[in-house]
């Protein structure tokens, strides 16, 4: 059928997500909380989000084309589905607001000191734009082309961190406390799968589709894990003064080979990560709002996200500070409830239903 | 039915507009007249003298068209309708008609002027077939024919142009073409209501799905093994008469990384050779977009050494590093143009005038930098590492020039994926653009910018539909 993703390209999808928001800023700040510890926070919410997902496999099989919200409105009114929804959009307008701020930031102090904001949200505009209007069978295949080379950046800037570790890094030196503490205000950084519900209507599925999921979610979970460990292993108790964690752990290693800065790896390879993080985040978004708003056409909903995401960031959340500050009071609470409840919820979700969804 | 010979001729030159090259000759034979008419200028008209005209003018037999046919010389001698008989002297037929039948006969000693098969200027090989197609429909069919000694090749006419009336072929392999994609093309150029069809790139247009798009989605060859290596994978190939460039669909971007020396040569070097082109590909579209933003906003990146030489030669010059650039191209551009269109007499000259003059008084000068002429001259001379994505790379190029100029290796990245995601829209006849990379195709990775031996490519291509999978039992 048009518009429908393979297995594997929504595994590629679930697998650069797991990415979104823990390679740069999130080692320091659960650094301030659990110092080497966070290397098990990440471990337990690495958990939690495969357990997500094997609620997906679980929702899946048993809806194999019917759409998210069809399923919802089916079983808990359509108003109660259409709130759920609005929730969502917002929840996923943070976090590419998140996204964007975070990495925006990264570049401006690593190579555009002087640059105008502008240069950023023109590009994430365009980015957004192609992303929506293209739909989701084109960006999956981008998303795709670019796996590999991507893979490759990341496991290059790992690879040459090696050279920098100092000691192991210190584990078990926190308290319980600050543990947990350190995990749930950071929650909303995690609960990637999250975006599969949304689009599990286009996703289509073959024989052992989900060792496919499992496979590529593992691997970049692993590969967050090594950074994690080189990046406590290289900082030790400093890693809270590092915000830029993933091009941090290869600073010393600028003059290798006499190259030149090999930093710049780092830094192509998180600029296309961020826009495959940030074209999925505005999808979705635009999933969400067209079913929110049923029989708009796709250009006006994309000019709705645009928009809803310009305003928001020119006006109320040009301050990673101030986010990350929204992040950790108020997400927390609203992450759980999506992140893990909803998931939850979709086991008591039995009714048969029709599909009436149309496909792109 | 026309009664006289006279009412004949002058009936179907009128027809003709009496146009300067309508030739006519009557001849009395047994009391009968015969007519004859032709056009001078596509007959071969010794043929016409000794194969047609002496034989009937001296035979002694009664006249019909019977015992005509049989005195004629020439072996494609055939009854015709009197309708039929415009179409068939502006094909270069001789018209004959006799006083009393109720028919005509049709001689075909059609004779234009064509070159001979000869290796294209486009597809040399060091090593394989050199013969590559003219600009006649049949010697084509007769270079594809000679590959296929099968009844399978199949082999459909049809005609497009009010005025050109340009005689089209669609080739394909019955069993191995998908019959859905020769319906479709079919159905297309059916379609097709122009006024003329001048070369195949006319019809090409109308096969595209998206005619607007700066990139090519109809193969193109000038070569009959490569036609038929790729319908031997499932595609059809479109011939027009008049071209010596055959249309293949479906087609991939994969393609034009791909040349017919990779399969006349060790796979291990035909690899290696595509992934120089893959270099060459990104030189061409990203390597001056590459400079121009390290140079403008990221040249804490370029190793020290580097940048103190680039500041060396850069210090003096008076435009900014991206009028530069665009300024070199442009030239580079012009002198391009330039030398294309002069004779070749003129080549060296305007070669020195280039290289030397403006070049290198250029750089001495200091109104361009040796580090840009440098850049350019590479990103310039990679387009031809893909010469088939010639012009779709050097759009590229400027784009991505511009993008580096003004946002920096943001806009560089920005770029590719933009570029990416619009090339995963393009489709077709049901192959995705970038196959067997995106999405990806596990089996015809054997032939992607990794090229294995013939022995291991089991199956044909399965980025696009085939109706036989295996290729190697």
């Amino acid at each position: 059928m048009k518009g429908l993703v393979s297995a594997r390209q929504s595994a590629i999808i679930a697998s650069i997500l797991i990415f979104s928001n823990k390679i740069l800023t999130l080692p320091s700040l659960l650094s301030g909380f659990a110092k080497g510890d966070a290397i098990f926070i990440l471990l337990m919410m690495f958990l939690a989000d495969l357990g997500v997902l094997c609620l997906f496999f679980f929702l899946k099989n048993r809806y194999k084309t019917q759409c998210f919200f069809e399923i919802l409105s089916s079983h808990l009114t359509k108003p109660v589905a259409i709130i759920i929804y609005i929730f969502l959009f917002a929840y996923f307008l943070m976090k590419l607001l998140l996204n964007f701020n975070s990495t925006q930031m990264y570049f401006k102090t690593q190579v555009y000191h002087d640059a105008h904001i502008f240069i950023f949200l023109f590009t994430t505009i365009v980015i957004l734009a192609t992303s929506i209007l293209g739909g989701l069978r084109a960006l999956a295949r981008t998303i795709e082309f670019f796996y590999i080379p991507l893979i490759v950046g990341l496991l290059f800037c790992l690879f040459i961190s090696f050279a920098n570790i100092n000691d192991i890094p210190v584990l078990f030196d926190t308290s319980f406390k600050s543990f947990f503490t350190g995990a749930f205000k950071y929650t909303f950084c995690f609960g990637d799968f999250l975006i599969l519900f949304l689009l599990m209507h286009k996703i289509q599925i073959d024989k052992k589709w989900e060792n496919n999921f499992l496979k590529y979610s593992i691997f970049s979970m692993s590969l967050i894990l090594v950074e994690y460990g080189l990046f406590f292993s290289i900082f030790q108790f400093t890693g809270f003064l590092h915000t830029n964690a993933m091009s941090d752990i290869i600073v010393l290693s600028y003059k290798f080979f006499d190259i030149g800065r090999l930093d710049i790896i780092a830094i192509i390879t998180i600029m296309l990560l961020t826009f495959c993080q940030i074209g999925l985040y505005g999808y979705a978004m635009c999933e969400i709002f067209n079913n929110i708003v049923s029989r708009l056409s796709v250009k006006y909903s994309c000019a709705f996200v645009i928009l809803c995401f310009s305003i928001l960031y020119l006006l109320f959340f040009n301050s990673l500070d101030f986010l990350v500050e929204i992040t950790t009071i108020y997400l927390p609470y609203i992450s759980i409830l999506f992140q893990y409840f909803l998931p939850i919820l979709t086991i008591f979700l039995r009714k048969k239903i029709h599909s009436e969804v149309a496909y792109e | 039915m026309f009664f006289s010979a006279e009412e004949f001729l002058n009936t179907t030159k009128k027809d003709l507009h009496n146009s300067s090259d309508v030739g006519s000759r009557t001849l009395k034979c047994n009391d009968k007249t015969v007519a004859m008419i032709f056009l001078k200028s596509m007959i071969n008209q010794e043929l016409f003298s000794d194969a047609i005209y002496k034989p009937v003018k001296n035979s002694n037999c009664d006249v019909s068209n019977k015992t005509i046919e049989k005195v004629i010389l020439c072996d494609n001698v055939e009854d015709a309708e009197f309708s039929q008989a415009v179409e068939k002297i502006l094909k270069g037929y001789v018209i004959i008609f006799i006083e009393g039948e109720k028919n005509l006969i049709s001689v075909d000693i059609a004779k234009f002027p064509m070159r001979s098969p000869s290796e294209p200027p486009t597809s040399p090989v060091i090593r394989g077939p050199r013969i590559g197609f003219t600009e006649d429909l049949k010697t084509n069919l007769t270079l594809i024919r000679r590959r296929f000694y099968s009844e399978k090749l199949v082999l459909k006419d049809m005609k497009i142009g009010r005025y050109s009336q340009t005689q089209i072929c669609i080739a394909y392999l019955d069993g191995i073409a998908d019959k859905k994609v020769v319906k479709e093309i079919q159905h297309k150029l059916k379609k097709v209501d122009i006024d003329g069809v001048v070369d195949a790139f006319y019809v090409g247009k109308f096969l595209e799905n998206r005619p607007n798009s700066l990139f090519k989605q109809i193969g193109n060859a000038e070569k009959p093994d490569i036609v038929a290596g790729k319908m031997l994978e499932g595609r059809v190939a479109i011939l027009v008469d008049g071209s010596p460039i055959v249309l293949t669909l479906p087609f991939i971007l994969i393609e034009d990384f791909q040349n017919s020396n990779d399969y006349y040569t060790s796979n291990h070097y035909a690899t290696l050779i595509r992934y120089v082109r893959i270099v060459g590909f990104l030189l061409a579209v990203i390597a001056s977009g590459i400079y121009i933003s390290l140079r403008l906003f990221h040249f804490n990146v370029i190793p020290t050494k580097f940048l103190i030489t680039i500041t060396d030669t850069t210090q003096a010059i008076p435009f900014t590093p991206f009028v530069e650039l665009l300024f070199i191209t442009l030239l580079f551009q012009v002198l391009y143009e330039v030398s294309l269109r002069l004779p070749s007499y003129l080549g060296l000259a305007t070669s020195i005038v280039g290289a030397l003059i403006l070049g290198d008084t250029g750089v001495n000068a200091g109104l361009i930098s040796p580090p840009g002429v440098i850049v350019i001259a590479l990103a310039k001379i990679a387009v031809y590492t893909i010469p088939e994505q010639a012009p779709q790379l050097t759009v590229l190029q400027i784009v991505f020039l511009i993008l580096g100029g003004s946002l920096g290796l943001l806009g560089i990245v920005g770029g590719m994926f933009y570029l990416i995601n619009y090339l995963n829209r393009i489709d077709s006849y049901g192959a995705p653009y970038l196959a067997p990379y995106s999405p990806r195709v596990n089996s015809d990775l054997k032939d992607g910018f990794t090229k294995k031996s013939l022995v291991d490519m089991k199956k044909r291509p399965m980025s696009f539909s085939n109706k036989n999978i295996t290729r190697l039992k």
